[in-house]
């Protein structure tokens, strides 16, 4: 139980959230949209902060979730309960032959980044060009007469208990990892690949699972996102922005934590919905703002708002701090 | 589809490629002397298309003229990226360099916005709407200007790095940063020029290009893309790679435009570098026999 404190603080933390954003609908809304965001960038950062392998083309899954429960609700009148697990599947599938073809070749760093772009902007154009996927239009589920069975509630709060619930499942499957015998691995080979290999860690297998538990994950949040607004299209599910604004939020809350990037989304996106209604007459003064606060991060503050306050609070174990000192030193 | 629209579809993929080359050479250029990606490349060119463009609107200066206005300026731009950002930007993991260069292509979109509105702008002249014939094909004639200045400055370009001692410290440089400094070599100011002349490139193409494609601030992006799977294509950091990679992309493009629609013929260039890392991931002419990521 100790070892899921770092996942189970934040989860209580959003729950507080989630109970204060209950009387209205438009801090719901915003809820709901940090809550998912966030988690994704979680997932994301299993891959990044852990493993080492920066992926640009996230939103490949992410566009995956969406477009099978949305597809699987327009063409066959299936359910969530049968699409989300589909969606997961199949995004499994997709970046286990994705990651065998990247990692067969040892494609690192920009390279594996540009690789990963590449695969999600093929879908996004392949997509867009697909008559029975709605083309660049998208697509819109309608409504149902058993509406819950479809996850489609008239209230907002539903929503809110699901993400939170994939919020808190998300945390806990990437505690799970981070503190078992793949955690070490993973930070070996995104510390020095060359020597974990030779060391024994099979790296290949062990990036392969860092690249399907984070694809599964970010999956479900497409499926979240299609059953939460019964409409999906390329540009919000399957573009580039959404990959980058994952590494946004890691390196903003800290990429070398589990909840870092869960707090860069929980500040930057009410920032940015402050941002974009006080200064509604100039348009992109929000984006501004938030692209200046990303370049002064990743220079200044490499390890995020999170490392900072990590550093801040007592550390009662002197295991845990040496532990900590030593990540700092190798990053 | 007949021979002559095949003949068509490769000589705009030609000369769209001869751009392409234009725009991805400095890319290479950086990424083989400095090792760092500059996801805002494509944001600098979008600047030099602005200042075509407003150098024709405002001053009524030709385009190809405009390029000796416009070049100083992105030179000069080049280097103080360098001096701002890249330099600190080299002491931190690849993760942030890749947060900086993207935070800066969000930036320079969104202060365009704000500056020139999201409205599409075209230089239009007596001569664009002329065009040439050669043989059974129709060369427009903006696209032959724009193909034969980008002629002209790769060959210079190659010239440069050839055959002038400051093109031999740039291959030094990027062959082996240690063995260079160990030479004598100053690095920091190799890192300035190779930065300043990577985006000086920029210069060239964004006046000519402004007569040839709408400008709008989001246009950055999608050449930026393009360059990457040029430059990987082609293999990081290679000269001759760049402009294989680059008439391979042009032509390719423009030969799945005649056969399939507009959407599926934006993919192909991504399929290609796809390909292409999966079956020569060092790319098709790499520097030195080639060397991984």
């Amino acid at each position: 139980m100790k070892r899921f404190l770092p996942a189970l603080v934040p989860a209580a933390l959003a729950a507080a959230l989630f109970g204060i954003c209950l009387g209205d609908p438009y801090f719901m809304d915003i809820f709901i949209l940090t809550a998912l965001m966030g988690t994704i960038a979680v997932a994301w950062n299993l891959m990044a902060g852990f493993t080492g392998l920066i992926s640009l083309g996230h939103s490949l899954f992410f566009g995956i979730g969406a477009y099978v429960v949305a597809y699987g609700h327009v063409g066959f009148g299936l359910g969530p309960l049968l699409t989300w697990p589909l969606a997961a599947a199949l995004a499994a599938a997709v970046a286990l032959v994705i990651g065998l073809l990247c990692f067969r070749y040892g494609l690192r760093g920009y390279f594996f980044a540009i690789a990963t772009l590449a695969f999600s902007e093929v879908a996004f154009l392949l997509v867009s060009a697909t008559p029975w996927l709605g083309r660049s239009d998208g697509m819109m589920m309608p409504t149902e007469d058993d509406a819950a069975r479809y996850l489609q509630f008239m209230e907002k709060w539903p929503y809110g208990l699901i993400v939170l619930a994939f919020l808190t499942a998300t945390l806990l499957v990437g505690q799970h990892f981070a503190s078992s015998r793949a955690g070490s691995y993973w930070r070996a080979i995104r510390d020095n690949e060359g020597a974990a290999e030779a060391l024994g860690v099979p790296v290949m297998r062990y990036k392969l699972l860092a690249f399907v538990v984070s694809a599964v994950l970010t999956a479900v949040g497409g499926a979240f996102f299609a059953s939460t607004f019964s409409f999906v299209d390329p540009r919000s599910t399957l573009g580039v922005d959404l990959s980058i604004q994952l590494l946004v939020f890691s390196i903003i809350g800290g990429l070398g934590l589990l909840w870092g990037p869960l707090l860069g989304a929980a500040l930057l996106i009410p920032l940015g919905e402050v941002l974009r209604t006080a200064m509604s007459g100039f348009t992109g003064v929000n984006i501004v703002a938030y692209s200046v606060l990303l370049m002064v991060m990743a220079l200044m503050l490499p390890h995020g708002l999170g490392g900072l306050l990590k550093t801040r609070l007592p550390r009662p174990r002197l295991g845990a701090r040496t532990a900590f000192r030593q990540e700092d030193a190798a990053r | 589809m007949s021979a002559t629209i095949f003949l068509q579809a490769l000589l705009s993929g030609l000369t769209n490629g001869a751009i392409y080359a234009l725009i991805a050479v400095g890319l290479t250029l950086v990424f083989g002397v400095m090792r760092v990606v500059n996801f805002a490349h494509g944001e600098f060119l979008m600047l030099a298309m602005y200042g075509g463009y407003l150098a024709w609107a405002h001053l009524g200066v030709d385009p190809v003229i405009a390029v000796a206005l416009v070049v100083p300026v992105l030179l000069a731009l080049g280097v103080g990226l360098f001096e701002s950002l890249i330099r600190p930007a080299m002491k931190v993991p690849e993760i942030n360099q890749m947060a900086v260069t993207l935070g800066l292509s969000l930036l320079l979109q969104y202060l365009a916005l704000m500056a020139f509105k999201a409205d599409n702008l075209l230089i239009v002249q007596d001569r664009s709407t002329a065009s040439v014939w050669i043989g059974p094909v129709l060369l427009q004639m903006p696209h032959a200007i724009a193909a034969g200045a980008a002629a002209v400055l790769l060959l210079g370009l190659y010239l440069i790095m050839r055959k002038t001692d400051f093109g031999l410290i740039m291959r030094a440089v990027s062959q082996s940063h240690d063995g260079a400094a160990l030479s004598g070599i100053d690095i920091g100011r190799t890192y300035r020029w190779a930065m300043g002349i990577g985006v000086g490139t920029l210069g060239v193409a964004g006046p000519l290009m402004a007569s040839v494609l709408y400008v709008n601030p989001h246009i950055g992006t999608l050449f930026t893309l393009k360059a990457f799977v040029i430059v990987i294509v082609g293999g990081m950091g290679s000269f001759g790679g760049v402009l294989l990679g680059a008439l391979l992309v042009g032509v390719a493009e423009s030969v799945a435009g005649v056969l399939t629609t507009a959407s599926v013929a934006a993919a192909v260039p991504f399929a290609l570098l796809i390909l292409v890392m999966l079956v020569r991931p060092e790319g098709l002419l790499p520097v030195g026999g080639g060397a991984r990521a």
